[in-house]
């Protein structure tokens, strides 16, 4: 069952490669869970000989779940860039010389950090715009439950 | 009282058979419970200290289910395999929960929801750039990188400290080369 669940994926992250040195998608993420989707579905259908049984069955669905979730989210740190690593990046190459915080604003504007953000959100319905910006229903549901986490720790907005 | 005894076992032992898929899921479960109230509870521990307590308890619950599931197996070697396999989803799923911690903490486009979701009547851009803007990004992340020691400073100019942010942005920097074809979002 092990190797199962190793196997099933093995073979999203494959399907995944082969697909983004054809073309990227423009939605990457909603990309990855059709893949994952798709792959956990033929899987399990193809491989039930091997397994037999509906509890060993999603036993691999589980932990199959648990290894895509964990990529999706590294996954994001690589569709987009993270200004903590551009920063860090930025400082190692100014090696010994060192760079001011002016110079790190001058290179890392609005237009650089926040604009394409709101282009992510429109680009996945998160939000949309009548002249002002607001929040769809997946949107909404998607901050309330960051703004009642927050809550539970009493901590305020992050960003 | 035999037959009693043998059915309440079989119960038993079909309860943990169940619950053995499940273990991962139970396992994140006391762990953001876990991490939740000692970082309400303890003021002074900081979010990453109640991530990682978080994760021990959890993985402890894990733990106390595979030895149960183990203790009652006829296939031992089987059960093993199985609990190899919980514990790398565990893994996984507490490394989301980490990430789902940090996201909340740090992303920004959680932040510019969070801005229009407070607004009664949404945002134009220029008005959510008022409320966030790249010095804020630069200045939180600045506060984060000296309280780490990944960037030190002196004389008014930047430097590199501890490398482990370094190395993952390498690894990222190769991920994106790879998968992506480019370096930056920018190229």
């Amino acid at each position: 069952m092990l190797v199962l669940s190793l196997l099933v994926f093995a073979t999203f992250l494959l399907t995944h490669i082969t697909i983004w040195k054809i073309k990227v998608p423009i939605k990457q993420s909603a990309a990855l869970l059709k893949i994952s989707g798709l792959t956990i579905l033929l899987f399990l259908i193809f491989s039930w000989p091997f397994y037999g049984n509906f509890l060993a069955g999603l036993h691999i669905f589980i932990v199959f779940i648990s290894l895509v979730l964990a990529y999706l989210i590294t996954y994001s740190a690589v569709e987009v860039d993270s200004p903590s690593l551009v920063i860090i990046n930025m400082v190692a190459e100014s090696g010994s010389v060192g760079i001011s915080k002016d110079r790190l604003l001058d290179k890392l504007s609005d237009e650089k950090l926040v604009i394409p953000r709101i282009d992510d959100l429109k680009r996945d319905n998160l939000v949309y715009s009548d002249g002002k910006y607001k929040l769809s229903a997946a949107g909404y549901l998607m901050t309330r439950l960051f703004v009642v986490f927050r809550k539970f720790l009493n901590l305020p907005k992050g960003g | 009282m035999c037959s009693v005894n043998s059915s309440t076992y079989q119960k038993a032992v079909d309860i943990i058979d169940l619950v053995n898929p499940a273990a991962p899921v139970i396992g994140l479960l006391i762990n953001c419970l876990i991490q939740i109230a000692s970082f309400r509870a303890f003021n002074k521990i900081g979010l990453l200290k109640s991530v990682f307590v978080g994760f021990f308890f959890g993985l402890l619950g894990l733990l106390v289910i595979e030895y149960f599931v183990f203790v009652q197996a006829a296939d031992k070697s089987y059960v093993l395999l199985s609990g190899v396999s919980n514990l790398i989803a565990y893994g996984a799923l507490g490394y989301c929960y980490f990430h789902f911690v940090n996201l909340s903490e740090t992303a920004r486009r959680i932040r510019i929801m969070r801005e229009i979701y407070d607004s009664d009547t949404g945002l134009t851009g220029d008005e959510i750039l008022k409320r966030y803007n790249a010095k804020e990004i630069i200045d939180k992340r600045l506060i984060r990188l000296f309280d780490n020691s990944q960037v030190i400073e002196k004389d008014g100019k930047l430097y590199i400290g501890k490398p482990a942010l370094l190395l993952i942005s390498k690894l990222i920097s190769g991920m994106k080369s790879f998968l992506l074809g480019k370096d930056s979002e920018f190229d």
